[in-house]
């Protein structure tokens, strides 16, 4: 059971997100600070690490990108952002239980099927990470380069995205057929087993991401 | 269920090559049908069918007419038949689970439904129960054993209250152990809930016993139909690549009338009935005592050691699984099988071999190269590895291409001439041209482990090679895995397929929850099988059978088929 009404979870966010994308420099201190407390309030710290190891080539090449058009302080920040961004996700995903995020959307009056896929979507990264990790070790013990310079490692990692992409949309497929076996959409009264509180502690924890976002804004600006 | 001359065709396949062939079939009310036959021979869609699935979410071409429960699936909507009593559970419950937790899972059902939350309360207990799950109801289903799973998935069908339960390969990820416990719940869930229920299956020796009917299928061409031992009791099936149980097959070349035995058990009785007035005192005892870690076969003097492990330690990033004290070796030439439960620690294991983790404490060596020392690609000459899903290993746009990828450090004429040689001798040559990822599953299959084969491994580690192979596969792996080994490569085969380990393998390797509990030639399988169960090597049938004699007083040595015909007979 979490510690907050899944509608304040998202709230807090979409004051995060927005505050690292619009809140300057501000935003990003901010923003930063407030994903990595969540981080560490989850204990997921090996698995961050993990993710932010995959997203270290892609910041690489924006910060060189600014860097070779002369403006190397606009790709720090822009490599910053991705990956406090990235770290937000995570941490979200980690706080966050499927049924009851359904629950908050649907409360929201967002339709069962987009909720669901958001959902299922996020449940996606494990099985996908695992594909990768397979693919990978395959390549390796086949002598395909997936180290040394980056144009190599380009090249190797190429050769990963089709089975990748296939072996996606295969589950994306098997999934579809689990549910339509299950009478997914069978009757558009769906019944929602959560019934969300709202307590004392929502309210102030949402009034604490307003502030938040309206601070951070404000300090940018 | 009624099928009237179905014929199908999946989309853009020719005239020729339908997937059901003018099938004409009825499964009465509360019956319990096993569908059978080999790879590709039209099990699953016959079941996807009955749901809809196909051809509404496939695609392609059908003939005939179908009825399931009085309506036509192939114009009412899959989730109206689920929605009416048609249940389906797949292969591998993991690709079919919907939500986080198990009573989430269970509830998806009931809840698309509309039903009252009190009603859908009521159904999550009334399933869980029956499978032998309550109280798992807010346990995560990524932290529960593949049997688990499997249990959960088949309460969320009984969530719906099925009239009609559809089981497409329910044991085909499970350990022996684990498929049988499964196969025995399904068949008291038919006998309590009375529904009709279709299954395909594969472990025919533990299936067939428990059904009303067997159904078999061959090329998309119903071939047999009728009563499990009439069904199955036809002595050209095997050809066909139908895995008849091997006491079947025992049977019927020592020409025994109908009913023939499906189970070790139904042989051993059979046998024991006929000679009733003979039987010999046992001479054969059954040794349970003694260390099973005793005499490691694998350290033979006469031949090299090409995998080490000294006392090993190993633990994932967040603590999820520990590998502990492990230490074994093993030898060129050698055949043996990595068997244990599900999440007994067998892939991590074949990593750690292979230098694709590293151990956090003692050491490994692969072909005398300490792995936490040695650059990757060094040892990655000496190591290949196939995956259970061909799907992850295939990377080249061409099958010939898939095969030279990994001989980019081999001169070109040479890598051209073992590719021509690996594509002759897997069958490829004339799809050398298409895209892998084209192909049909045995075909991806057979490239995924020529392009392993390609590199000349010393060490071959191979993850459930047997999976979705038919009978007819399965003969030529076990050939292809006795000719390596005889070329002086290791084989380490991880798989909970008991007749191929069996057939194939030499050696076995037992773990359990990390630990090395048991290290057991498979020659056991000969001359005690009681000691190789009691190692935690499930029996082959075989073997099985020989127990079941010797236990009751006839003592026979067998482990293979021929063996077990020259002794009785």
């Amino acid at each position: 059971m979490s510690l907050l009404d899944p509608r304040v979870q998202l709230a807090w966010l979409t004051a995060v997100v927005l505050g690292l994308l619009f809140g300057r420099d501000a935003g990003l201190v901010a923003g930063t600070s407030a994903a990595l407390g969540a981080v560490i309030a989850t204990r997921a710290i090996h698995p961050w690490l993990r993710v932010l190891r995959a997203l270290v080539p892609l910041a690489l090449v924006i910060v060189a990108l600014d860097f070779l058009a002369g403006q190397a302080g606009s790709g720090l920040r822009a490599a910053w952002r991705l990956v406090a961004l990235a770290t937000t996700g995570f941490a979200f995903a980690q706080l966050a239980d499927g049924e009851a995020l359904i629950a908050a959307l649907q409360s929201l009056r967002v339709p069962y099927a987009v909720t669901f896929v958001l959902v299922a979507g996020a449940r996606y990264v494990p099985a996908t990470i695992g594909d990768i990790v397979s693919l990978r070790d395959a390549a390796r013990l086949r002598g395909v380069p997936l180290d040394g310079p980056l144009w190599r490692q380009l090249a190797g990692w190429r050769r990963l995205l089709v089975p990748l992409l296939v072996g996606t949309i295969r589950r994306g497929l098997q999934l579809g057929e689990a549910m339509e076996a299950r009478a997914f959409g069978a009757n558009r009264h769906r019944t929602s087993r959560i019934r969300l509180r709202w307590r004392t502690r929502d309210s102030v924890a949402l009034a604490a991401a307003v502030g938040f976002l309206a601070g951070v804004l404000a300090l940018g600006h | 269920m009624c099928l009237h001359d179905i014929s199908f065709w999946y989309p853009g396949a020719p005239p020729a090559e339908s997937s059901l062939v003018t099938v004409r079939l009825s499964i009465r009310e509360g019956e319990f049908a096993l569908v059978c036959g080999p790879s590709g021979s039209g099990k699953s869609t016959l079941l996807r069918l009955c749901l809809g699935l196909v051809p509404q979410f496939t695609g392609g071409r059908l003939s005939g007419t179908v009825t399931v429960l009085g309506r036509d699936p192939t114009t009412v909507r899959p989730r109206e038949l689920a929605a009416a009593g048609v249940g389906l559970l797949f292969q591998n419950p993991v690709e079919g689970f919907v939500e986080e937790r198990v009573g989430a899972e269970v509830a998806f059902g009931p809840q698309n439904l509309g039903l009252p939350v009190e009603e859908i309360d009521r159904r999550i207990a009334e399933s869980l129960s029956a499978v032998g799950m309550g109280g798992f109801e807010e346990r995560r289903l990524r932290d529960l054993s593949a049997g688990q799973q499997q249990r959960v998935a088949l309460a969320a069908a009984l969530a719906l209250r099925p009239r009609l339960l559809l089981l497409d390969e329910p044991t085909a990820h499970l350990d022996e152990e684990t498929a049988r416990s499964i196969l025995a719940l399904i068949s008291r869930v038919h006998q309590d809930l009375g529904a009709t229920v279709i299954m395909s299956e594969h472990r025919l020796a533990r299936a067939a016993p428990l059904v009303d009917r067997v159904v078999v299928l061959a090329a998309g061409r119903l071939v047999g139909n009728g009563p499990p031992s009439e069904a199955l009791g036809r002595p050209e099936l095997s050809g066909l690549g139908v895995p008849v149980p091997r006491v079947t097959q025992a049977a019927l070349q020592l020409g025994w009338h109908l009913p023939v035995p499906l189970s070790p058990q139904q042989f051993a009785g059979r046998v024991l009935a006929e000679r009733r007035t003979g039987i010999r005192p046992s001479s054969f005892a059954v040794r349970r005592e003694g260390s099973l870690l005793d005499g490691r076969p694998g350290t033979e003097k006469n031949r090299r050691i090409t995998v080490a492990f000294d006392d090993v330690g190993f633990t994932y990033p967040r603590g999820g699984f520990v590998i502990a004290g492990l230490s074994f070796t093993l030898c060129e030439g050698e055949t043996v099988a990595l068997v244990g439960p599900s999440g007994a620690g067998k892939s991590t294991v074949a990593r750690l071999a292979l230098g694709l983790l590293k151990p956090a404490r003692g050491w490994v060596a692969l072909c005398g190269l300490p792995t936490d020392r040695t650059p990757f690609g060094t040892l990655a000459a000496a190591g290949g590895l196939v995956l259970q899903n061909p799907l992850l290993q295939l990377l080249a746009e061409r099958v010939d291409e898939e095969l030279l990828l990994g001989l980019r450090d081999v001169p070109p004429q040479d890598a051209q001439q073992r590719t021509d040689a690996l594509l002759r001798a897997f069958g490829l040559e004339g799809l050398r041209a298409r895209h892998p990822l084209r192909l049909s599953e045995g075909q991806r299959r057979r490239v995924a482990l020529a392009a392993v084969l390609a590199r000349r491994p010393k060490v071959l580690i191979m993850d459930e090679p047997t999976l979705g192979q038919d009978e007819l596969e399965r003969a030529s792996l076990v050939r292809l895995t006795r000719d390596l080994a005889e070329a002086g490569a290791t084989v380490l085969a991880i798989s909970h397929d008991v007749e191929f380990v069996n057939d194939a393998c030499e050696r076995a390797l037992v773990l359990h929850d990390g630990r090395l509990v048991a290290d057991v030639p498979m020659s056991l399988a000969r001359d005690d099988p009681g000691r190789l169960h009691s190692a935690g090597v499930p029996l082959a049938e075989i073997p099985e059978t020989a127990l079941e004699l010797s236990v009751a007083g006839w003592p026979v040595r067998a482990r293979r088929l021929p063996e077990l015909l020259a002794a009785i007979s």
